[in-house]
């Protein structure tokens, strides 16, 4: 007999318990938000005031950055409740629905992915994506299959990046000043690179200790590991995530970090650890590949989802032309959510397991194993290319 | 009107909020955008100029020893002009830039970066000056264009000669390497012109010749004029001495006319070839190479295009000393002297090479002076050359019939 997809019987409905409804979980989701929001503004306003090197009002623009980015999204919701929804048409009614549709979060997650120095209307823009096109056009909360917040992320990535760039990007006032960096996050530099080299990649932004902290260049609120694993550390003690889920991906990501440097004569464990405290991988790990409207549902779902994360992560990111890849491949494996729900939930309840069901696990792990293997091979060869030599293979490549 | 602003309230409401949060937003955005772009401007300009400074250093300091950091120096540049070699006339030198070397908080040197006379354009030299002595330490060089095998040829014994070279010495002269005449005179040309420079930014008080040089002409002595090409008269000492010396072809001197009077000391020997060479008052590309009075022959060279072949041509004079009866051209005008045909250059549509000569030759045949002004393809070098030595046979002429 078949087993539930979704756990072990017995069921108890705990969504309208005080200890633990959605408002529970959003209430927790927004505490694990707040370590990062404040090393954000710690590091992009008030150390870079008490360097100098900004005015007293600029060190709270971090912070202003991010709650408009709150009311932004939230406004957004609210006008288009107003407009659709005859019902919505009060203060009073607006402020329910807006409170259980938790509206601030898209327009609070986007502010902090992005650069510091985004100006406003590129956040509104972003904001507006976010909201109405990642989460309203699919019936608002609950129902969007794709990470609103990446989204409006994605929007601007592909559309205003060079804004950005040109307004001030991602360096704080005191980053500029630093020689070595020559104005580029690390993987920005990474990107530039040819070859994986410890002296061009990590000692420009100190060691990996200052990688692991969050103090080197990077969106708002997205470089510290060490906030991303409090928060992560939060969301575990109160069951908000499953625990796994980012591991797998951030060790996906490091192994197939690892596997790339060893094909590119780097066998040095720094590589893949300086991969993974790179970018918005811990972010995206702990707050949005964890994310439980658009990504899978049962347990084997959520880790063969992390799984493909990681594999597309490193894809995009080393193969594909844009420097962070977690944002695209999130979205990207969120188009999945569905089919990996399906096909693990078949799995795991096909019990004794059937020549079929063998099928579809023997698919989903070459899929996985030929993604992570080109993904290795390719950039491998091309910080490395000797490790291509047969003509055929090459070819390929 | 008042029904539809009640109903849709609240959308106006939503709409006032979102251009307010908007607005503060976007000012406060703004401002620190600006305030950000302003530090961004400043970190490229302190970084440019860091970057400067350590390509200043890295070029300059091994140039002067002990020197552990190189400025920039402000000057307002001095003009100078020197005759060149041959029938080029003259070069103007310019000064590209002017640094001070320090060592700790003292400056021991100034580097003096000069675009300077070359074969080609772009022969760009450093000269570094010890303030502490005026003694130059050494010399670079930052650019060249020059034929690559014959700016080869200055070896490091070239470069060595130029090191502890006080500029209190009057002609400050450079040993050309032979091939590479161009380029040693754009080195000449250089520290003097640097030398110049120094004088005026230091104070420094370039020495007199201790001679005044009267006047300057070819020797049209023919028992004399090959390997003395030239006599000058100069006035020099307390008594106002005159004496007529003959000078060799780089204007060195070379004794007393018929060895007579009171021959000037070494030190205004050695500083008669600077002022002679810089007096523009002869030409040092042409020259005459023999004359056989039996058959009156005259044998002359000029320096056109070809720095290591000059021109010969060789004139068979009228018994009457106006003119000449026949001649014969020996030229290898083009730039590498392997395909004599033409002159090399386009705008030139001409015979081969030495039509130009001849054509100069003829013209000046038929009446004594010369119409054609230039020819294209060969106005640099060639028809200049050509006329130059025109002009001295007519002298030679003029000298060998009493004037006439």
């Amino acid at each position: 007999m078949a087993r539930f997809a979704n756990g072990k019987a017995p069921y108890l409905r705990k969504a309208d318990d005080k200890a633990y409804g959605t408002a529970i979980i959003m209430r927790d989701f927004l505490i694990g938000l707040l370590p990062l929001i404040l090393f954000a503004w710690y590091k992009n306003g008030l150390q870079v005031y008490l360097d100098g090197n900004i005015a007293f009002l600029e060190m709270f623009y971090p912070l202003v950055f991010i709650i408009v980015g709150g009311l932004l999204s939230t406004i957004f919701e609210g006008l288009f409740y107003v407009i659709t929804d005859k019902q919505v048409r009060t203060l009073k009614a607006l402020g329910t629905k807006l409170q259980t549709s938790f509206a601030a979060i898209p327009g609070i997650l986007l502010a902090m992915i992005l650069p510091l120095y985004t100006p406003i209307w590129v956040l509104v823009f972003g904001c507006l994506f976010a909201t109405i096109i990642g989460k309203m056009l699919f019936g608002g909360f609950g129902y969007n299959i794709f990470n609103p917040a990446l989204i409006g992320y994605i929007a601007i990535a592909f559309t205003l990046t060079g804004v950005i760039n040109a307004a001030g990007g991602a360096l704080n006032a005191s980053e500029i000043l630093i020689d070595g960096i020559a104005g580029a996050t690390p993987l920005g530099t990474l990107s530039a690179a040819s070859t994986l080299n410890y002296d061009a990649l990590v000692t420009p932004y100190g060691s990996l200790w200052n990688f692991f902290l969050g103090t080197i260049p990077g969106a708002l609120a997205e470089t510290s590991a060490l906030a991303c694993l409090i928060a992560y550390a939060w969301f575990v003690f109160r069951k908000v995530i499953k625990w796994y889920v980012p591991l797998v991906f951030v060790g996906t990501v490091f192994v197939l970090s690892w596997g790339i440097g060893l094909a590119a004569g780097e066998p040095g464990l720094w590589f893949p650890t300086y991969s993974i405290l790179s970018g918005g991988l811990m972010f995206g790990a702990v707050f949005m590949a964890t994310e439980p409207v658009t990504t899978p549902r049962n347990p084997l779902g959520k880790i063969v989802f992390a799984l493909f994360l990681g594999a597309f992560t490193v894809l995009f990111r080393f193969v594909g032309s844009l420097p962070e890849g977690v944002a695209t491949a999130i979205v990207f494996m969120n188009i999945f959510t569905m089919p990996i729900d399906n096909w693990t939930a078949i799995i795991r309840s096909d019990s004794p397991i059937q020549k079929k069901t063998w099928l579809r696990i023997a698919v989903l792990a070459i899929l996985f194993l030929a993604i992570a293997a080109y993904g290795v091979l390719k950039s491998g060869s091309d910080y490395a290319t000797m490790i291509v030599t047969s003509p055929l293979v090459r070819g390929l490549f | 009107m008042k029904t539809f602003f009640r109903n849709n309230s609240l959308v106006f409401g939503l709409i006032t909020v979102l251009i307010a949060v908007f607005t503060f937003g976007g000012i406060f955005s703004r401002y620190v955008a600006a305030e950000q772009n302003d530090r961004i401007v400043a970190a490229a300009a302190n970084q440019a100029e860091a970057e400067a400074a350590r390509i200043r250093n890295e070029t300059y300091l091994p140039m002067v020893p002990g020197g552990t950091r190189v400025d920039v120096y402000a000057n307002s540049p001095v003009s100078a002009t020197y005759a060149l070699y041959g029938n080029r006339g003259d070069f103007t030198p310019t000064l590209e830039a002017s640094y001070q070397v320090y060592t700790g908080d003292i400056a021991v040197a100034v580097i003096y970066v000069i675009q300077s006379y070359g074969k080609f354009e772009n022969l760009k030299l450093a000269f570094a000056i010890s303030l502490a002595d005026d003694t130059v330490l050494s010399v670079l060089v930052l650019s060249n264009q020059e034929t690559p095998n014959y700016f080869a040829a200055l070896d490091a014994s070239f470069y060595a000669q130029f090191a502890g070279k006080p500029l209190a010495d009057a002609a400050l002269a450079v040993d050309a390497v032979a091939g590479s005449t161009y380029s040693s005179k754009g080195f000449e040309i250089g520290l003097l012109y640097a030398r110049e420079q120094y004088a005026a930014d230091f104070g420094f008080v370039i020495p007199g010749a201790g001679f005044t040089l009267v006047s300057l002409s070819y020797n049209f002595d023919p028992m004399t004029f090959t390997d003395r090409p030239y006599v000058a008269v100069i006035e020099f000492g307390v008594e106002s001495t005159i004496a007529n010396v003959y000078l060799y072809s780089d204007f060195a001197y070379a004794g007393l006319v018929g060895g007579i009077g009171i021959a000037p000391d070494d030190q205004i020997q050695a500083a008669i070839p600077l002022v002679a060479a810089a007096s523009g008052l002869v030409s040092a590309g042409v020259r005459f190479i023999s004359y056989d009075a039996g058959t009156r022959t005259l044998v002359m060279t000029t320096r056109g295009y070809n720095s290591l072949t000059p021109i010969q041509v060789t004139f068979v004079l009228n018994a009457a000393f106006d003119g000449f009866s026949d001649y014969t051209i020996s030229s290898h005008e083009t730039y590498d002297d392997a395909d004599n045909v033409d002159y090399g250059e386009p705008p030139y549509s001409g015979a081969a090479v030495p039509a130009v000569e001849a054509a100069l030759i003829v013209d000046y045949q038929t009446d004594g002076v010369i119409t054609i002004d230039t020819v294209a393809g060969a106005s640099g070098y060639t028809v200049p050359a050509m006329k130059a030595m025109l002009q001295l046979l007519d002298q030679f002429l003029s000298a060998m019939n009493g004037g006439q």
